[in-house]
């Protein structure tokens, strides 16, 4: 079963996680007991309390045996770091990360790492609405 | 004539001192009472014999309690033909034997026997099975595969809707 | 703390149990074609009513029931708890038709001691009973070993820790794997691998000992299932003594500690680093305990023979109550002949059991380790300078700290065991059982041991009985099946 590491437990994080732990091994991590909880109790997965920003909690978390990392907090530069740390020091097979609006393409790959730029993406969609 | 009394009484003396005859669950309560001892004990041989080294062990039962009998000569269990076990009774052997309460070489409880006897033959006998106990499992299997049925159709049904 | 579900919970509940009962009727094929094979005419009827039974109330559960809500813990607690018992019921209808029981409470206690891997036994003439029923009697330890393990990773851990505030704590950090799935399927491959080297392990045993083939195997997967699964059922009457072999039980110290084992050590030491076995806290606890024990005992046993029987006599029944096994190789009346000081070297390590996660029952190793743990570090402090900030930690699968939410934790569970220890043993001393021995018995009953000092009889009382049923039952489920018959009660009354 795939072992897939999600940081960042906002309302893209939780979606993805209840998604993914039908039939993979799930850890998410948050700084935030809250989001964390509203996750439930029966998150087939794993929780780690903790901040991302430690390597500590990468161990943890597993990054180093992970079929994928997403970095998808909402903080854009703390997913460039942890992103960039994940890919260099694990070599992770797959990082992708989310940003907000620091770059202009929708979804590209830059140092091994994928990014996905949401608001460009949103905006994408919203402009084929009326296409 | 007192000559032959005399040598009579000798023959018959051991086989007096001897014939104790010592119920297995005497011996399991009070075993200090006959550590050492040479004894004579009943019961029903069950299993098989387990041979250990050179030697074998049968296990006894009788009135619901158990003692393991070693023979260091297991040729001497030949003698038993019928081994308790489902539908089958084993045969009823006396052993003569020395009681260990705390035996030095095998470290537990146990007898090591000289000679046995088969006092009873064991004999396999045959099932006897209820016809009610038939019946009653056909309608459980009825009923079963029928509310199988059930479930399934209304499985299939559901999901049409 | 009150767990009490509404009328689409029990809808849910029922079904998840209809599905469950249907799982077991598989099982019982498993006997059918025992006695098909082994030309058994009327245990094959035995246990055909018995599938038929279980098969008809699984789908009648199914049907009547259907699922209302998605499956959350609240019906997995009540699911695990009245699982237990709906499957010891069921189970007892074949063992009851065999015969061999002299009533069908008897045959319920036989069945609980099974499905909570006990064994403590109420059978009568079991060297007679058919290869069908035994294989059941053994099966039944298998089903309720792996389920125990299944349960308490995958649903127990998944509480809220305030909802049943004390209980979670320890549970929550022993997931093995994120997803259930993939941690019983875990299990599953380390529990077959194991058999496959128990049954072969076993069966050149006996068969080198003369046993015939078919028998070797039969013998030699009971054994394992009983070893492995903690349970302590055996073939005969004699238990392990029936065999005489100091090859089966060595063999079955080796399964047995596999089994008491936490099985996330074996996740950690099939998977990740070996060495884990010398860091981790509850091998400490479990090592230091074995080896005080193993101390007193020879100590005990010295006035009362030579000190080599210490190994045999001595040190196998200490394996045994300490894994919650429940193997003899002593004759029926031969605990009673132990000296007081063995006895209650035997009742420590069966109150304290095995691993976290384990078959074993009692108290666990974990609990037992951080309260020893805590007095020390306690004495520590007030020996210390006023002032000093002591923090400790200890080393399980990673470092973890003595919180005082953890050791508050350890400290309730155990009272909860210790007074249901002696809470039975008052039952049978009030019946006119002698102390020492009442208080063994009632620990072996709760932490699911299954060593006899003789009161576990067809003849004792029948208030007994169903005090032990409960015990068994409640010790199995570590408690949580008492709170959610309380919840149940409620939650009837709420209407």
């Amino acid at each position: 079963m795939k072992h897939i590491v999600i940081i960042g437990s906002g309302k893209t994080g939780r979606e993805l996680a209840l998604e993914l732990s039908g039939d993979a091994n799930v850890v998410v991590v948050d700084k935030s007991l809250k989001n964390l909880d509203i996750l439930g109790d029966d998150f087939n997965g794993k929780k780690i309390w903790a901040d991302a920003l430690d390597i500590n909690t990468l161990e943890k978390a597993g990054v180093k045996d992970a079929d994928a990392v997403y970095v998808i907090t909402g903080n854009d530069n703390l997913n460039l770091v942890v992103g960039k740390v994940t890919k260099r020091k694990y070599g992770t097979k797959k990082v992708i990360l989310q940003v907000n609006d620091t770059m202009k393409k929708k979804i590209f790959k830059e140092e091994g790492l994928t990014i996905v730029n949401r608001t460009y993406l949103i905006v994408e969609v919203l402009r084929k609405c009326i296409a | 004539m007192k000559k032959f009394i005399f040598l009579l009484l000798i023959f018959l003396l051991p086989a007096i001192v001897s014939a104790k005859i010592v119920s297995l669950e005497e011996l399991l309560k009070t075993p200090e009472n006959f550590d050492g001892k040479y004894l004579q004990v009943e019961g029903e041989v069950i299993g098989e014999s387990l041979s250990q080294g050179d030697g074998a062990w049968v296990n006894i039962s009788s009135s619901g309690y158990h003692m393991g009998i070693f023979f260091s000569r297991p040729q001497i269990i030949k003698a038993i033909h019928s081994w308790g076990g489902y539908c089958r009774k084993g045969d009823v052997i006396r052993v003569k034997g020395k009681f260990f309460k705390q035996c030095q070489q095998h470290q537990l409880t146990d007898i090591h026997a000289q000679s046995i006897k088969v006092i009873e033959k064991g004999y396999k006998f045959p099932e006897t099975v209820s016809l009610t106990k038939i019946k009653a499992s056909g309608i459980a299997v009825v009923i079963c595969l029928a509310a199988a049925l059930v479930y399934i159709v209304r499985e299939k049904y559901g999901r049409k809707n | 703390m009150i767990i009490s579900p509404d009328r689409k919970d029990f809808s849910s509940i029922l079904n998840i149990l209809g599905r469950l009962v249907l799982g077991l009727s598989f099982f019982m094929l498993i006997p059918l074609v025992t006695a098909a094979l082994k030309r058994e005419v009327s245990p094959f009827f035995d246990f055909l009513i018995g599938f038929g039974i279980c098969g008809a109330l699984g789908f009648g559960l199914m049907l009547l029931f259907p699922m209302k809500k998605e499956a959350g813990w609240i019906h997995a607690f009540f699911t695990v708890s009245f699982g237990w018992l709906i499957f010891s019921l069921l189970g007892a209808v074949p063992l009851h038709l065999s015969g061999h029981f002299a009533s069908y409470i008897d045959a319920w206690f036989e069945s609980m001691s099974g499905f909570a891997t006990t064994g403590l036994v109420l059978i009568q003439d079991l060297d007679h009973l058919s290869f069908a029923h035994n294989m059941w009697r053994h099966l039944t330890m298998f089903i309720g070993g792996q389920g125990i393990i299944l349960a308490s990773l995958s649903i127990l851990t998944r509480a809220r820790s305030v909802a049943l505030g004390f209980y979670i704590g320890e549970a929550r950090q022993e997931k093995i794997l994120p997803n259930v799935v993939d941690t019983s399927r875990f299990i599953w491959k380390v529990s077959f691998v194991y058999m496959v080297l128990g049954v072969a392990a076993f069966f050149a045993i006996l068969y080198n000992q003369g046993m015939k083939w078919d028998k070797s195997f039969f013998h030699a997967l009971w054994i394992f299932f009983a070893a492995f699964d903690t349970g302590g059922f055996a073939p005969q009457a004699q238990n392990i003594a029936y065999y005489h072999s100091p090859l089966m039980e060595a063999a079955t110290v080796v399964f047995m500690v596999l089994g008491a084992i936490n099985f996330n050590l074996h996740f950690w030491l099939w998977n990740r680093s070996k060495k884990e076995i010398f860091k981790n806290f509850e091998i400490k606890t479990f090592m230091l305990s074995l080896f005080g024990l193993t101390g007193i005992l020879y100590f005990s046993l010295r006035f009362c023979g030579t000190g080599e029987i210490l190994f045999r006599k001595g040190f196998y029944q200490l394996v045994s109550a300490h894994t919650g096994c429940g193997f003899t190789n002593l004759n029926s009346l031969g605990l009673n002949h132990f000296p007081i000081l063995g006895v209650l070297a035997l009742i420590f390590a069966m109150m304290v059991g095995g691993g976290v996660c384990s078959t074993t029952g009692g108290i666990k190793l974990m609990r037992l380790g951080i309260i020893f743990k805590t007095f020390f570090t306690e004495i520590k402090r007030w020996m210390m300078p006023f002032r000093s900030v002591y923090k400790d930690r200890f080393h399980h699968l990673q470092d973890l700290v003595f919180s005082s939410k953890r050791v508050k934790e350890a400290f309730i569970y155990s009272a909860f065991f210790l007074l249901t220890y002696l809470a039975g043993a008052l039952v049978a001393i009030v019946l006119g059982y002698p102390a020492s021995l009442s208080l063994f018995e009632s620990v072996s009953a709760t932490a699911n041991v299954g060593l006899s000092v003789g009161i576990t009889n067809p003849t004792m009382p029948l208030l007994l009985k169903i005090v032990y049923i409960f015990q068994m039952w409640a010790g199995r489920l570590e408690f949580i099946s008492i709170f959610v018959s309380i919840g149940f009660l409620l939650s009837l009354f709420k209407k």
